[in-house]
């Protein structure tokens, strides 16, 4: 064992002197502490045991003649003489190499066991050959909440499975292996203890009651006669997979809805949606093309969409098709295509190419809109603006035409109609003043008669002009201070009969947009009627107000003259309609026309109230 | 005023009687010349056609210039009265029947010194002829030259 010779250590040495020192320095350290004695580290630590009476068996690392070293186990025994006195030690070694190795052997695999057992991530639960739980690790402790000692000898694994599980799997392995198995730990361990691995999946039950999914692996565990005396059940947690899982369920569903949806969409549009492969076969014809084209989904498919393509636009098809497999892009194009009928339609067409996973173009897909019916509804709608315009364009020059005409008889008027009355007035005068004493009273009264109608017609013509002239002027609409011009329209009518005790009544703060020059034409025509119609009150009141209505702004003027017949209200705003004789109140019967046209003209409303002798008030808006 | 000749351009007879008349009843007793249409008015201030010869340095101290008039309107007459270097300071009154916005603006921008509607009302009318002759004739100043 050793490699010396007997002669090479005889007398010589110790076996001290063959053993690990450090071994032999640890010895003597740990005997010195056991036995509270200082001993030597050499020789005296080898067999101080013995010396005393002990038994002394141990571990030693013998170191060979060449260095090398073995496990060995020493037994130590002192050698006494008759007076019982130590006369020598007897050291009787045995190689322990073996032994060791397979100790080591054993230690390794309780290793690995307690690394599986004390796993977090497996739960390893050990039963007995009838299911009673032996051995419940950290990982089982963990998953399902219990502590060991809360189910070792107490339950079996199916105690803590979902019973409905249990029961179905009983059911399940009876029908399949055509022998009864007891919905309980036998339905859990059946397979296993027939010697056929089973993995399956199982919902475990919390102690709190809550559940999860696991997938347990269950071994039988077996003596040396090979019977069973137990089952190890290995479980993992399956909520990550089950969720992955009914997440990609849940994807394929949709994926799946999406499908039908698709088709559904495909088959129920307007558009005719067509599949063609790269040879332009058709592969798909939805309702609507059977509708567009006029042939059927059977007529079509399987045959050249050149079928429906005019011949003069074979090539065109032909090059898009080229285009976009080259991976160009072509925007939808608007093009003809032959009905079975032989008709020929318009039809705007986007073309889709199909790419299969490399990017490859593989199909196309054809979305045909039929837009005859919608191209000869532009024409005709181009055809109407087209005309439309030609007539504005005509009625403006009409219009310009009969405005030019309006000016120039306007103009004509204005000069030609005065001059004549001027001679009769003027020359009536001269008449009077010339001749006075050839001419008696009466024809005297005559003449004069003959100044005032000339006067009376140069004032209808003037007013006419002002009718027309307001027709004419172009409006403007800015901010204007009604209650302002108000008052300047009424001081403008107090300095013309300075005597008269009248009192004009002007609300503050009115303001509107409209053009200024023209309401100022309605407000002196309102208000002069309204001091020519008070004339004969011994104290006039002239009043301007507006009440909101509606949200609409309701102008009035207000007066307490001579009123009128309200059955005649409607009479008032036409030209030269009087309702009262000249010789009462004078006047040409335009002011009121005047008013109403510059109100219509923007897009106002003007209507009058009136009581015979209780005043009138007019109301207008803007 | 009474070295001022008045120069009135009208076409209607009545009228010219009729202003006659209003300057005589106004005391206005200058110099009085009708021209009955434009270029019977422009020959006499320029000294052309029928007024071939007549001194032209003389000028009328006023012209009374209707709008509506045969051969070349009023508004002709101004802009080539205004155009010469003799006439271009010479008062000018349109007196005429309209008072169309158009005939107004057209007046004043070619130069008219004054614009005057002959009202139909006899009496009136004197009344603007007195006012007239007694502000231009008389009141107003114009430059020598």
């Amino acid at each position: 064992m050793l490699g010396y010779t007997a002669a090479e250590v005889m007398n010589k040495i110790t076996p001290a002197d063959i053993s690990d020192p450090r071994e032999v320095i640890m010895r003597a350290r740990e005997l010195s502490a056991e036995l509270g004695t200082q001993i030597t580290p050499g020789f005296e630590a080898l067999v101080f045991k013995a010396s005393r009476g002990i038994e002394d068996i141990y571990e030693l690392t013998y170191v060979r003649k060449d260095g090398s070293r073995f496990p060995a186990v020493v037994s130590v025994t002192a050698l006494r003489d008759a007076q019982d006195a130590i006369i020598g030690y007897l050291l009787i070694g045995t190689d322990n190499t073996a032994r060791k190795q397979a100790e080591e052997a054993l230690l390794k695999a309780g290793a690995l066991q307690r690394a599986i057992f004390s796993s977090a991530n497996f739960s390893s639960i050990a039963t007995d050959a009838k299911g009673v739980i032996q051995i419940f690790n950290v990982g089982a402790e963990r998953m399902l909440g219990y502590t060991a000692a809360e189910v070792m000898n107490k339950i079996t694994p199916a105690d803590i499975s979902d019973p409905q599980e249990v029961i179905a799997r009983a059911k399940g392995l009876s029908l399949e292996l055509g022998t009864r198995i007891a919905p309980g730990f036998e339905a859990l361990v059946f397979k296993a203890s027939r010697g056929i691995e089973d993995i399956y999946e199982l919902t475990y039950v919390r102690k709190d009651g809550s559940r999860f999914p696991a997938v347990v692996s269950v071994t039988a565990l077996r003596d040396a006669q090979d019977a069973i005396i137990g089952y190890l059940l290995i479980g993992t947690d399956n909520t990550a997979r089950k969720q992955a899982d009914e997440a990609l369920q849940t994807e394929r569903q949709r994926a799946e809805l999406a499908a039908v949806l698709l088709a559904a969409v495909v088959e129920s549009s307007s558009d005719a949606v067509i599949g063609l492969d790269l040879n332009s076969v058709v592969t798909r014809w939805n309702a609507a093309a059977e509708r567009i084209f006029g042939y059927s989904a059977e007529e079509m498919v399987g045959r050249s969409i050149r079928l429906i393509i005019p011949p003069d636009r074979q090539g065109d098809d032909e090059q898009i098709l080229a285009t976009i497999k080259r991976g160009g892009f072509v925007e939808h194009f608007e093009t003809e295509r032959v009905r079975k009928d032989g008709g020929l339609i318009t039809v705007s067409v986007t073309v889709t190419p199909i790419k299969d996973a490399h990017g490859q173009v593989v199909a196309f897909s054809k979305v045909a809109r039929d837009i005859t019916e919608h191209k000869r509804a532009a024409q005709v709608i181009r055809q109407l603006n087209t005309d439309l315009e030609r007539r504005v364009v005509e009625r403006t020059a009409q219009l310009q035409t009969a405005n030019r005409e309006l000016e120039a008889f306007c103009y004509s008027v204005s000069h030609d109609l005065r001059a004549p009355l001027r001679s009769l007035d003027g020359f009536s005068q001269a008449l009077l003043e010339d001749c006075s004493d050839k001419l008696d009273a009466q024809g005297q009264d005559y003449l004069r008669r003959v100044r005032a109608s000339s006067q009376r017609m140069a004032q209808l013509i003037d007013d006419l002009l002002n009718l027309s002239r307001i027709s004419r002027v172009e409006m403007s609409r800015e901010l204007v201070d009604l209650s302002k011009m108000a008052h300047e329209v009424a001081e403008e009518l107090r300095v013309t009969a300075p005597q008269r005790d009248a009192e004009f009544v002007v609300a503050e703060g009115l303001v509107a947009e409209t053009d200024p020059r023209l309401l100022r034409v309605v407000l002196t025509n309102l208000f002069a009627n309204a001091w020519k119609f008070t004339a004969r009150q011994p104290r006039a009141r002239i009043e301007f107000g507006c009440s909101g209505k509606n949200g609409s702004k309701e102008y009035f003027t207000r007066d307490n003259g001579a009123g009128f017949d309200q059955a005649y209200a409607g009479k008032l705003f036409g030209a030269f309609q009087r309702l009262h004789a000249a010789s009462d109140f004078p006047g040409t019967g335009i002011g009121l026309a005047t008013v109403q046209r510059i109100i219509q003209r923007q897009g106002g409303r003007v209507w009058a109230e009136g009581k015979v002798d209780h005043g009138a008030t007019f109301h207008f808006t803007l | 005023m009474f070295d001022k000749t008045i120069l009135l351009v009208e076409d209607n007879a009545d009228d010219e009687a009729l202003t006659i008349r209003a300057l005589k009843k106004s005391n206005v007793t200058n110099e009085l010349v009708v021209a009955r249409d434009g270029v019977e008015a422009l020959d006499y201030l320029f000294g052309t056609g029928a007024y071939a010869g007549r001194n032209t340095t003389v000028l009328p101290g006023l012209v009374l210039l209707d709008l509506k008039l045969p051969k070349l309107d009023g508004l002709e007459v101004l802009r080539r009265l205004r155009a010469d270097e003799r006439t271009r300071r010479l008062p000018v009154v349109v007196l005429t029947s309209s008072k169309e916005e158009p005939d107004l603006v057209k007046s004043y921008n070619l130069g008219a010194n004054s614009y005057i509607r002959k009202p139909v009302d006899f009496n009136q009318f004197t009344e603007a002829v007195r006012q007239l002759g007694l502000y231009w004739l008389m009141l107003n100043e114009v430059p020598r030259s």
